[in-house]
């Protein structure tokens, strides 16, 4: 194979290099007043399509009690077995049982859903929520009050217009 | 004997058996809910209606005696047609609460349903509510649930022969309810709970407690009294959630008495000690495995050479297990040549409780008198012994959660010179022990015990021990070879082979051929 040699010699113009920096700070300048795409995360989030399957949130009734009957189908679905509970007779009037404490490993969870399609009360489901990360592993074991207070933050549809002080997160 | 044929399956029965008996006897399921076999018939279900040949409309197959010649017929259109149209029926007022019924899993509506039922309801109307009714005692009645197949009704009137339950109103409105002034405290009542097909009636002891998938089976026999019930003790996360028996039509055909039921409870909630214990002045104090054998070694080995052993008195007991009670005379007199054995058992007060149905309570409260007795001699009275001065050392195998003493009984151990006791809690015996080891109980280990009626039965193990606790037979194993070096014993299983050529009556048992329902000594 044969070398070709290729030589360049600037013109004066070219050595003078304004040009080129004009044309350069050009482009800048056209940017400047185009749509932006930065965001400025983790202050502001990309939101995510529906349907996306983040972090796990317990449902609230009517008046703001668990929704969940501690039936243990999500736990039984769950292919991570991430999900634990102990049920006992409920305190209040309208319903029989609830859970006594309700636990899931967001460590082991897969984010599938299969909970979510399980329950027969509509009482878990997966929210839109991607950024859960902690600095402990102890962290991210989450008890019925962080599972309820997802649902807080998430059932208006609204949870990336949240400050971070609000969500927690 | 009639032979018949069902699902052209030629079957031969013994005269009177019901075609459901047979079709079930023959692995062809029929569905059921009011037949129970240990129940007297009812048919009011109508669920296992069959076809029968030259017969002009269905036949109920638990009401009809299997003949000569019968062609039956368990899975035409019509009669499936009929089952669906029956499960469509209960299925109107029964409600959709599956998620928080504790019978869920082991319903037989579910099962059912799922397997003849349809899928759909064609029922648009409002369903009939009823409130749960609390029976008394540990069980609720969730109306809302009733099959009124009625085999609650029937049990207290076949098996216990003292009615409790009826049925109310008729037709539609009919409901299971509780004769006035009455509770359901009576000793068999746990059994209704089982029975019951679907989840009407409920047991507060296990309400909410834990779904059944979730429960681990293991085989064991009922340590509360000498009948010696089969069981199944149902655990998870090594902790037990509920009993249920296990049928042996010989011993306790399909019942469980709640004292046996509930059992359980006595053991989860003693007050046990976890580790070896050895008495240092006037304490008991931790100790090591290692340094309560060594302690135990040590004297009995000075005991053999000073030529004392007629000094010394092992206590068997009525509550451990025939491999225990065995190893105590294998240590003991084959290898140290100790001849004073006796057995400790609970006092046997008034007499057994015969039920109509023929199960019994036993009196008494050890589930192996006979086989202590068996392997040990029936000697009872070592307190007497004691009295007498004739004993220095006494080693004593306990397990009785109920073993109390007299302040004259204190008195006498203060005069021993040298006390063992394996047992679980530290009890007026215990106390005054020099070593005292904790074994396990019942449900964390294998064994054998040989009930009333003499016939032997295995458990099996559920929970795993504390991790400083060990089976009786561990230990005594432990110093069986710390003494002689050619026991080539291992297992529970070795023990019983070695029993069984080393006792006259156990001759050719081994755990293996007592399989699931025992084996019948003579």
């Amino acid at each position: 194979m044969g070398v070709k040699n290729v030589t360049h010699k600037s013109r004066w113009i070219e050595r003078f290099y304004i040009p080129a920096i004009l044309s350069g700070l050009k482009i800048t300048l056209k940017h400047m007043f185009q749509k932006k795409y930065t965001v400025q995360y983790p202050e502001e989030k990309w939101p995510v399509p529906p349907g996306h399957r983040g972090a796990i949130r317990l449902n609230k009734d009517e008046e703001g009690r668990v929704k969940c009957v501690a039936c243990e189908m999500c736990a039984t679905a769950c292919p991570a077995k991430c999900i634990s509970m102990e049920a006992g007779v409920a305190p209040w009037d309208d319903r029989e049982k609830y859970p006594v404490w309700f636990k899931i490993d967001m460590l082991r969870c897969i984010l599938c859903g299969m909970c979510e399609e399980a329950c027969p009360e509509d009482a878990i489901q997966l929210t839109e929520i991607y950024d859960f990360s902690t600095y402990t592993r102890a962290d991210l074991i989450w008890e019925k009050e962080r599972l309820l207070k997802n649902y807080d933050i998430t059932v208006d549809g609204k949870y990336f217009d949240r400050s971070r002080e609000e969500t927690g997160l | 004997m009639p032979t018949l044929k069902i699902d052209g399956k030629e079957i031969t029965v013994e005269k009177g058996t019901s075609v459901l008996q047979a079709a079930l006897d023959h692995g062809i399921d029929i569905p059921h809910y009011c037949y129970h076999p240990s129940l007297n018939i009812a048919g009011s279900c109508r669920l296992c209606l069959v076809e029968i040949e030259r017969m002009p409309k269905l036949v109920p197959s638990c009401a009809t005696q299997a003949a000569d010649g019968m062609v039956v017929t368990t899975n035409s259109e019509k009669v499936d047609d009929a089952r669906k149209s029956i499960l469509e029926f209960l299925l109107i007022n029964h409600p959709l609460d599956c998620p928080i019924c504790d019978k869920a899993g082991e319903c037989k509506l579910q099962d059912y349903t799922f397997q003849y039922g349809s899928a759909h309801s064609r029922f648009v109307e409002d369903k009939r509510r009823r409130a749960t009714k609390d029976l008394g005692g540990n069980i609720l009645l969730y109306r809302n649930r009733c099959v009124l197949c009625t085999r609650c009704v029937r049990f207290y009137e076949d098996v216990v022969g003292e009615p409790y339950l009826t049925v109310e109103h008729r037709g539609y409105h009919s409901d299971i309810s509780i004769f006035p002034g009455k509770e359901l405290t009576h000793k068999m009542t746990g059994n209704i709970v089982e029975i019951c097909p679907v989840g009407c009636l409920i047991d507060k002891d296990f309400l909410f407690h834990s779904r059944v998938w979730n429960l681990a089976k293991t085989k064991s026999i009922c340590p509360g009294c000498s009948t010696g019930c089969n069981m199944d003790i149902e655990h998870k996360d090594n902790k037990i959630y509920r009993i249920r028996s296990r049928e042996n039509m010989t011993v306790n055909r399909h019942w469980l008495c709640d004292y046996g039921r509930y059992l359980y409870h006595q053991y989860d909630e003693m007050d046990r000690f976890t580790t070896p214990l050895k008495r240092t002045s006037d304490k008991l104090n931790k100790s090591g495995w290692d340094e309560a054998r060594s302690i135990i070694h040590d004297r009995l080995a000075l005991l053999k050479r000073s030529k004392e052993i007629g000094k010394m008195a092992v206590v068997g007991s009525a509550f451990a297990s025939n491999e225990e009670n065995y190893l105590l005379y294998k240590v003991f007199h084959d290898e140290l040549g100790c001849d004073k054995f006796f057995v400790h058992q609970p006092a046997i007060e008034g007499e057994d409780e015969v039920f109509k149905g023929g199960f019994t309570i036993h009196t008494d409260k050890s589930p192996n008198q006979n086989g202590a007795n068996l392997i040990l001699g029936k000697k009872t009275d070592f307190w007497r012994a004691i009295k007498k001065g004739q004993i220095d050392i006494l080693i004593f195998f306990g397990k009785d959660l109920a073993l109390t003493l007299s302040d004259q009984q204190k008195e006498l151990l203060k005069k021993l010179d040298f006390i063992v006791v394996f047992d679980h809690t530290l009890n007026d015996l215990a106390q005054h022990a020099n070593v005292a080891l904790p074994v396990t109980y019942f449900a964390e280990q294998d064994g054998s015990y040989l009930n009333a009626g003499m016939r032997l039965q295995k458990f099996q193990a559920a929970l795993t021990p504390p991790d400083q606790v060990l089976p009786g037979w561990q230990i005594l194993l432990s110093i069986y070879k710390a003494f002689n070096e050619d026991v080539k014993m291992v297992t529970v299983s070795d023990i019983m082979n070695d029993m069984s050529r080393n006792i006259k009556k156990l001759n050719g048992i081994s755990f293996f051929k007592i399989g699931d329902e025992g084996v019948q000594i003579k």
